[in-house]
This record gives structure tokens, sequence and C-alpha cells, in this order.
């Protein structure tokens, strides 16, 4: 018997037991759907995370205080205040390193009439705004002037605006709001980068350094230096000439502990990136045991479809089927249950991962490497789950499978 | 046609060994039309099996147009079965939910018949047997008897050397055994050879030749003097619808 009627013989047999065929597909149907789901959803978290991290700043370098070390207690990074506004001069602009800021950041109660908001004030130079790509809504930025008059003026997220004067597109240039008591003239708003949660640049108050480090830190603390490196393959010469000049400037020798940390932007990507290829994988793996049960179902199904068949298995053998011909016409009702079922969940994955991504408003991707995946994975398991219950099929022994009741 | 010679058949139930064919020698010439008898445990049932290669001898050798078969695997049994054998049981076998006209082509298929001369030759089949009207009836709307001759037309679909059947009228009433008999006599007279398997003497009497056998052995082998004559006519049924 040639192939093309082996497919003929199993499908009719599929269709002669359709709510049973159609329930065994669903084992895979929901496996597949799962993992190609699940990969989508996972992949576009990892883009959305590179994209926004990438979006913090390019080629991005921060320098934060090393560690304090009172009493045997080691604190946190940044713990102790070892970078001064003499280091931001230290680091040369030139073939790596493109621009320096210094930054030291609080948080203040801001009051504009009865508008009041509580939000992060940014104190930093104006090289602040080519190294985060700043860009203007309306008005300017703060300037050198600004900030060696340590000038009360300030630049505010689009966040800010609406929380104190209600609307988005008040007009605030020339406004005089209060910070933490001081008074501080509006001179700019930035436009939305729609970045939100926890030190969004949206939400946030920037302002010249030394008006921040004189009126409301008191002291003359940098919190970071930011610096950004011509390119990205500057990344670590920049790193190299900064922890060579800072060493200098802090007086520390060869061989001792940094009193100051360089992050490179890349390693958290990396890092981040790590984390949430990880949960994909996690996410899959446990998606992907779903399909392992779906493969179980269908030969779990095939055992009784056998059982139940073994007159028919009696009556083919005895009129002439062989050994193979049996096999093929079992193991072809596994696979076309297991593919068909893997093509359907194919599109189920597709369109639930869509949904998520819409419900979740992030983008999902359905990489063509999971689909061809779980397409391969579901034929397999066609094969491997219904080789058994095929080879028990087609080792019968018609006399006995011709007795059975 | 066929020749057995010196033929066994040993069961091994744990020690205990049962010879179910203690050595039986028979020739079943071309054209004859015989029937096989005895009680049940005479051995009859493991010779329709031999006979039919559903099952091989433990010893002795068969000769079946000229080859011998007696030490065949199993799939080229299946391969004997399908060219040279044509099977009627006593309960029919047919697949259910499934036509007539699929039923009858189901040999052919195995043959590697293309499906146009496929679906020809089952329906000619089909009317040989007067079942040309129920073509594409499933066996459960069949009666009994139109569901055997569906399973004679698959028997000789593929034109067979000999056509076996095991106790053909066991599940029948008189009337459709009868009708079942007139069959077997027609393709009898048309030249094939039958093998038929009865504990019915009244059936055995429509066949040519009856062999007895008791304990593993032929007991007996006679012709029959005047075959009674199956009167049933066969009606061509549903045609006139």
């Amino acid at each position: 018997m040639n192939f093309l009627e082996s497919i003929r013989v199993s499908l009719r047999a599929l269709r002669a037991n359709k709510l049973r065929s159609a329930l065994t597909m669903l084992g895979m149907i929901i496996g597949v759907a799962a993992v190609i789901a699940m990969v989508g959803i996972g992949n576009g978290a990892t883009a959305s995370i590179t994209s926004q991290i990438q979006g913090l700043g390019s080629n991005l370098l921060t320098i934060s205080s090393g560690q304090s070390n009172s009493g045997g207690v080691r604190g946190g990074m940044g713990s102790s205040d070892t970078l001064k506004m003499t280091d931001v001069d230290k680091i040369q602009i030139g073939t790596a390193v493109k621009a320096v800021a210094p930054v030291a950041n609080t948080n203040g109660q801001v009051v504009f009439g009865s508008g009041n908001t509580s939000t992060t004030i940014m104190g930093t130079t104006q090289d602040y705004q080519e190294i985060k790509n700043v860009t203007m809504a309306t008005g300017r930025f703060i300037t050198t002037d600004d900030v060696d008059k340590a000038a009360r003026v300030a630049v505010l997220g689009p966040t800010v605006v609406t929380d104190l004067f209600g609307d988005a597109n008040a007009s605030v240039i020339g406004k005089v709001i209060k910070i933490n008591n001081v008074p501080f003239q509006v001179i700019g708003v930035t436009t939305s980068t729609g970045s939100t949660g926890f030190m969004s640049s949206d939400d946030m108050i920037t302002a010249p350094i030394s008006t921040i480090q004189q009126r409301l830190l008191g002291k003359k603390t940098v919190r970071n230096i930011l610096v950004s490196a011509t390119s990205a393959d500057q990344m670590q010469a920049a790193q190299n000439q900064i922890t060579a000049e800072l060493e200098r400037a802090h007086n520390i020798q060869a061989g001792k502990n940094d009193d100051f940390n360089i992050q490179n932007q890349a390693d958290m990507l990396q890092t981040m990136t790590g984390v949430t290829q990880t949960l994909t994988m996690l996410l899959g793996g446990i998606a992907g045991i779903s399909l392992l049960v779906g493969g179980i179902g269908i030969m779990n199904i095939m055992l009784v479809s056998v059982t139940e068949r073994t007159r028919e298995i009696g009556i083919r053998k005895a009129i002439g089927a062989k050994g193979l011909d049996i096999m093929m016409q079992f193991l072809i009702e596994a696979i076309v249950l297991s593919i068909l079922g893997g093509g359907i969940g194919i599109v189920l994955g597709f369109g639930g991962s869509t949904l998520a991504g819409k419900a979740l408003k992030m983008s999902t991707s359905i990489s063509p490497t999971s689909v061809l995946v779980a397409f391969g994975f579901s034929a397999a398991i066609g094969i491997i789950f219904g080789v058994f219950p095929a080879r028990k099929a087609a080792s019968m022994d018609p006399i006995d499978a011709l007795r059975y009741e | 046609m066929i020749d057995l010679k010196g033929i066994k058949k040993i069961y091994a139930n744990g020690d205990i060994q049962v010879a179910a064919l203690a050595g039986v020698d028979l020739h079943v010439g071309a054209s004859e039309f015989v029937s096989i008898m005895g009680p049940s445990g005479s051995g009859k049932s493991s010779m329709m099996n031999i006979l039919g290669c559903l099952d091989t001898p433990t010893e002795g050798e068969y000769f079946l147009d000229g080859t011998d078969v007696a030490k065949a695997s199993g799939d080229q049994l299946s391969v004997i079965r399908n060219r040279k054998i044509g099977f009627v049981f006593q309960g029919f076998n047919l697949l259910p939910r499934t036509m007539a006209v699929e039923n009858v082509e189901l040999p052919m298929l195995y043959a590697g018949v293309p499906s146009k001369e496929r679906r020809t030759r089952a329906i000619e089949a089909l009317e040989s047997v007067g079942l040309g009207g129920r073509i594409y009836h499933k066996p459960k709307e069949l009666s009994g008897g139109q569901q055997q001759r569906v399973a004679i037309a698959r028997a000789l679909v593929t034109k067979p050397s000999i056509i076996l059947a095991d106790e053909p009228t066991g599940n029948l009433d008189s009337k459709s055994s009868e009708e079942v008999m007139a069959i077997f006599q027609r393709l009898h007279e048309s030249g094939n050879t039958i093998v038929l398997v009865t504990h019915e003497p009244d059936i055995a009497e429509f066949t040519e030749r009856i062999v007895h056998f008791r304990d593993g052995n032929i007991e007996g082998d006679e012709k029959v003097a005047n075959p009674r004559k199956a009167r049933a006519q066969i009606v061509e049924e549903g045609v006139a619808k």
C-alpha cells in the first residue's frame, strides 16, 4: 500500500471519531500555543528593556562614589562621598570621552500656587543635555552661566508640569515655583520620552548643580559623574582613561582598591537581557512541559484506539495488510493529530501573544525559530509517542486479533 | 492446489503439550468444493488457520499452488493471504462505519490496485452477489445475510486460488444460510476452489466432499453422492427502489 493510501485510511479513522480526535489535539494545541506565546512575550520584554536602557543615553558610563568603610562596616556602592566637583575637570575630553556631567540629586516638595508634587530634583551641568539626549519642548536647558552663578532656574519634565499646573500645555516659562521652599524660575520644559516609573526622565526637575548643592543639599556632594563615550567602540578606552585619571586625582596607589566605581551601560544591558532571556527560557520550558503532556495524551489515546480496533487490525491483516501497513496507518494518525494540533497551536499562540502584548502595552515578537521549533517538536512528538502504539498494532497476531471481542 | 503433508500443530501450555493437529495429510484439487466437519476440539479450527495462512504448522509441509508456505514469515504470509486466499468468517468481519464497496476494496488496497480499478472491480463483485443496490450502505444498515454477501464479495474480488469459509452460516437464519450457500455453489460452478468449515451436517450437504476431523486427525473423507442444490433465488436487492 502506498503512502498516500495510508494517509487516506488514517484521515478516515480520525474523522470517524471527531470528538476524540479534537480532544486529543487540544493537548498539542495548548502546548504549542503556550510555547509560542511565552517565547513571544519573553522576546518582546527583552526588546522593550533593551530599548529602555538604550534610551537612558547612548554610550553612557556612570561613575559613582566608592564604598564607605567605617568601624569595619562596609556600606553599599556610593555610600561614601568620594567624588568631587574637581574630579569632573580631571576627565579629559578627547578621542574617547565626548562629554562629562556631574549629577547631584535629591527629592523635593515642589509647590506652585495650589499645585503640589513630590519629585526628583536633578542638579547637573549643561553637558547633561548632550549626554542624555534631552530635547526641549519649550524654553531652554541650563547653561554654563547658570551653573557658574548658581542661578535658581529649573527645567521641568512634562509630568511635573501636569502635576503642578494641572495642564500639560500650560504656559510655564518665567513662572516661579518653590522647591523645598526655595524659589526657582522655570526656564524650560523637556519633551516627553515616554518613560514611566522610578527615575523617569519625564517626572523630574533639572537645575544647576551648584544651586542644588548650595540651596537644597547644603554640601558639595557629587552623586554621580555621567560620561558619554564618543562611540560604542570607545567605551572601554574611555573607562580605562577615567580610571587612570581618577586614581591619580585621588592618590590611589597601584594595587589598592579604587574609591569609585564605573558602570558601563553595555554591562547593564547585558545583565538585564540575560535576566529576561533566562525568564523566557523558563516560561518556554514550562510551556514545553505542557507540550510533552500533550504528546503523552496522544500516546494514551492511540493505545486506547489500538486496543479498541484490535478486530479491525485482525481483519486488515487477514486480508493481506503487512505489519508495516498497519504501523503506518497508526503512526500517520498520531502524526496528523500532533501536526494539526501544532498548526492550530501556532495560530493560537500568535494571536495569544499579540493580545497579551496589547493588554500589557508592550511589543511581542514571534521569532520564526520558535515557530519552526514548535512545529518540528510537535511532529517529533507525534512520531515518538505514535511509534509505540503503532508497533503494538503492527505486531498483533491476526488469529488473536480476529478472536478479540 | 492444496497439498498438506504430515501437518502437526502443537500448542505448549506450560509443561503440557497439546497436539491440535497430529500429522494430517490432505489434498484439495482445483475447483473442489470441500467442507471440513468435526466436533469442537477436533482440530478443524487449527486446520482452517493453517490453510488460510494465518498460522504456520509446527511440523509438516504445506504446498499452496506449488509453493511451500509452511515456513513463511508473518509479512510473507500477509502477501500470500492477499494474493491467494479469500476469507469468509462466521462473524462477517466487515469494517464498521465503512461502506460496503470500501470493504470490498480493502484487499485490493493492500495489493496496490489503483483506486479507479478498485472501485470498478468492487462494484462488479458486489453485483455478482446480488448487492448492486447496496454498494454505499454501511454494515449496520445491512441484514446479516447481506453482510455475509459483502464479505463473500470481498473474498472473491482478488480472484484468489481458494476461498476459505469458517462457519459462514453460523450467524444466519436458514433462509439467509441457503442464499449464502447458493452463492458458494455458483462460485464453485464457475471454477472457484472453496473450503468450508462447519459443524452443521445439512450445510455440509451442499458441498461435494466432506472431510471429518476428530482429535487432530482425519477420521473420514467422503464424496457426497448428490449434493443438495441450494434453491434460494438471489434477488437483486434495492435496485428497484
